[in-house]
């Protein structure tokens, strides 16, 4: 028996382990939140504590949302600025024994925004370009704490949905603090050491030579890599520690690691939704969201797989082969099925780690992916935004629905008012707004157009995805993108910080709005917010205003790939 | 403001040394005590020669050797330092011009073989570029060549091709696949002809 005699039974088992580790986990991030006590106490409590003594930070301030935000984006600069340097000045520091020289100024910017952002697009390859210092200081720092920034803020914005008339939001510190110290460290050092008895190196040897058996040299690059690898699928970041990320063999060595890589990006955003219940009081509705993510997933984890089986038919007609099941850009260990898989599962999720080159999938395999960002990243998502991004289309759709049957649109209680969809609003539309203008520059500019690596359409796809992946901060790539260029180094910068910070801020404001409104009892004649009705108005919501936006520009690049490649040859080479 | 900054400095020091300097030492002396071969890279040695690592994939151009998949690491193929898959388009015609000349390479070296035995993997690169695995059906087709090149029954290298083949982890995870340094270090080992 093996995963492709039974991709039903395999994808029932990997929503079924997510399930049962993401509940309970969601309820122990509830109690953490809330600073209650968990097992994890005993030994992290008195390092809290400390900490909070340092910096001077009182755990039982609340802040307003202008407040929350304002530390937010002041640690988000400080963190960008002490990241920027390292990475531009890592030949003054230790753990460097390759010798790297200090990164270029557009790309040392290019990358710390990268990881502030959550996004992780990577223009650099990592094993001829980072020293251990960066990697394992900066780097996976940043993969920590722009995870951690994100969970704060969404739980800060739950918050402002559930509780009435309190003075604030919370503490930002201390959500950070908490976010850190109880729910990515002790979850990160357990998936570590997984991966380091799978196979992931994790040591600060020089690279290693070795005489192969034909007597040839070769380099191995070396590195303390599980322990970046555990956060940057934990904290959905993504970047990799190597330029192949997931599909080097030393950051994904066997089937059984590529599984729990794929259930460890999903783990968090899922156990949200489940906090999200718990606090909100209301678990029928978290279900209620869970399966509308879980829907969206399968149905684009279906697809994915189904267009790699297909493959390409010029493997047969073209080549005289006698399959045309895409393997091109997989690796042989973890096959076509679960390759394209996790295709599904970090475009979804906006985590961006690839076990398989996304240039090389069927053109409509590869527009799915694309779909999944373009989606808002709320299938799932990043951890907290994904939530946060889930929790602004439901606003949106409750909306809608008042509209349609003429009442006052209300959400867990409370009223929606005009102003609360204005800002809604800003989010959906600034970011469609930054993918389609900084398309359309940069298929005009040739400093944007020249950094194109295929021919035909799928050019037009590959930049679509750049600005697409780093607006959504998902950080996946079209690898063919020559994206180490001035111009992409600081266009893409532009997209992450806008994706990230145009969706965050304007929700704190919305929370900051409705904190301050009064809680409505639920009665009988309120609007559903649990059972089939919502769900499929919330995915119809989730389908029309993250979708219809793009379908020009999604005709123009994967949908015109697909008829090229199915009509008539691309090339004659008499294979037949 | 001024508070603001003060506890973001102290925080993100604090926060650094702690996620960037002790989980990392943790995470790697765990690793040295438990899991000493995997943390240090699995490297593989004849005497005290290094000669590769089980999870990284080398070139094999010799007839006496089983040939891995195509690799787009640097201009050799297999480049430790430039691990990139090819990204070449479903389009794009060098795909098939570059799967057409491993095929012919193929058909060349083992004269048995006909187009349609060939498994897609074996004539397109990898996501890697240093991908150690290749399936049993690629193996298959290279051992009259192996066998032919190192003057030895087929039976024999057939024994060891299937002897080598790795199951799906707990029968779930994974598909058949053969380490294909391991295979050759066997070959060598077994039938020392050099």
């Amino acid at each position: 028996m093996n995963a492709h005699d039974f991709l039903f039974l395999f994808l029932f088992l990997f929503m079924f382990i997510l399930f049962i580790l993401s509940y309970p986990l969601g309820n122990f991030i509830f109690k953490v939140m809330n600073g209650e006590k968990t097992f994890l106490h005993y030994f992290l409590l008195p390092i809290e504590k400390r900490i909070y003594k340092i910096a001077k930070i009182d755990s039982d301030e609340s802040q307003s949302w202008q407040k929350y935000s304002l530390d937010i984006i002041i640690f988000s600069a400080f963190l960008f600025a002490l990241t920027f340097f390292i990475l531009k000045f890592q030949h003054i520091f230790p753990l460097n024994p390759q010798n790297f020289p200090g990164l270029p100024t557009d790309l040392a910017f290019n990358t710390a925004v990268s990881f502030l952002t959550n996004t992780n697009w990577q223009a650099y390859s990592g094993e001829t370009t980072m020293s251990y210092f960066s990697q394992m200081v900066a780097l996976s720092s940043n993969n920590f704490l722009s995870a951690a920034i994100g969970l704060a803020a969404c739980i800060a914005i739950i918050r402002g949905l559930v509780q009435e008339k309190s003075v604030g939001l919370g503490c930002f510190w201390v959500d950070l603090c908490r976010s850190t110290l109880y729910i990515l460290l002790p979850l990160s050092l357990i998936f570590a050491i997984f991966y380091i008895s799978q196979g992931i190196i994790q040591n600060f040897l020089a690279y290693i030579h070795v005489k192969t058996l034909e007597g040839v040299e070769q380099i191995l690059p070396q590195g303390p890599v599980a322990s970046q690898v555990a956060i940057k699928l934990l904290g959905v970041n993504g970047g990799g520690f190597f330029n192949a990320n997931a599909a080097h063999p030393y950051e994904n060595p066997t089937a059984l690691s590529h599984f729990f890589q794929m259930i460890s990006i999903f783990l968090i955003p899922s156990a949200l939704v489940f906090t999200f219940g718990k606090m909100a009081n209301y678990m029928k509705h978290a279900f209620a969201i869970w399966i509308s993510m879980t829907i969206l997933f399968l149905a684009s984890a279906i697809l994915v797989a189904y267009f790699e089986y297909q493959g390409n038919p010029n493997f047969i007609d073209t080549l005289g082969l006698s399959s045309s099941i895409n393997m091109e850009g997989k690796e042989a260990r973890f096959g076509i099925f679960s390759s394209s898989l996790f295709t599904s599962v970090t475009t979804a999720a906006s985590c961006g780690a690839v076990a398989n080159s996304h240039s090389s999938l069927t053109p409509l395999g590869g527009m799915f992916a694309l779909i999944n960002m373009l989606l808002n990243e709320v299938i799932f998502g990043g951890v907290g935004s994904g939530l946060y991004g889930m929790i602004l289309f439901i606003i949106l759709a409750v909306f809608i629905a008042g509209l349609m049957i003429g009442r006052t649109p209300e959400y867990l209680g409370k009223k929606i008012e005009e102003r609360d969809i204005k800002i809604a609003i800003i989010p959906v539309i600034s970011v469609s707004f930054v993918i389609l203008v900084l398309l359309a520059i940069s298929s005009m500019v040739q400093s944007g157009f020249s950094s194109i690596g295929n021919p035909g359409p799928h050019g037009f796809t590959e930049m679509l995805y750049a600005y697409t992946s780093s607006a959504q901060n998902n950080g996946s790539a079209f690898g063919s993108l020559n994206a180490n260029t001035p111009f992409w180094n600081y266009t893409t910068s532009i997209a992450m910080l806008a994706g990230r910070y145009l969706n965050l801020i304007p929700l704190l404001a919305i929370a900051g709005s409705l904190i301050q409104k009064k809680k409505k009892p639920i009665t009988e004649n309120s609007f559903k917010i649990d059972g089939f009705l919502f769900i499929s108005l919330l995915i119809g919501t989730i389908l029309i205003l993250g979708l219809l936006v793009y379908l020009p520009s999604l005709s123009l690049g994967p949908i015109m790939e697909y008829l090229q490649m199915t009509n008539g040859k691309i090339i004659e080479i008499g294979g037949k | 403001m001024i508070k603001s900054i003060y506890r973001c400095i102290f925080l993100t020091l604090i926060l650094f040394v702690l996620l960037g300097g002790i989980y990392p030492l943790i995470v790697t002396s765990v690793g040295k005590i438990f899991f000493p071969l995997q943390s240090n890279g699995g490297v593989e040695y004849i005497g005290s020669q290094a000669v590769g690592a089980n999870l990284i994939g080398q070139n094999f151009s010799s007839t006496k050797y089983f040939h891995g998949r195509p690799s787009f690491a640097g201009t050799l193929g297999y480049d430790g330092l430039s691990s990139t898959p090819s990204n070449l388009a479903s389009t794009n015609p060098k795909l098939f011009t570059d799967i057409n000349m491993h095929i012919i390479k193929i058909l060349k070296g083992n004269p048995t073989v006909k187009r349609t035995d060939i498994p897609v993997e074996l004539v397109t690169y990898s996501g890697s570029g240093l991908d150690p695995h290749i399936s049993l059906q690629s193996a298959l087709i290279q051992i009259p060549r192996v066998a032919k090149s190192r003057n030895i029954r087929e039976d024999k290298v057939t024994k060891l091709v299937h002897s080598s083949l790795e199951k799906p982890i707990f029968g779930f995870f994974g598909v058949d696949i053969i380490n294909v340094l391991f295979l050759n270090l066997k070959l060598d080992n077994e039938f020392n002809n050099n």
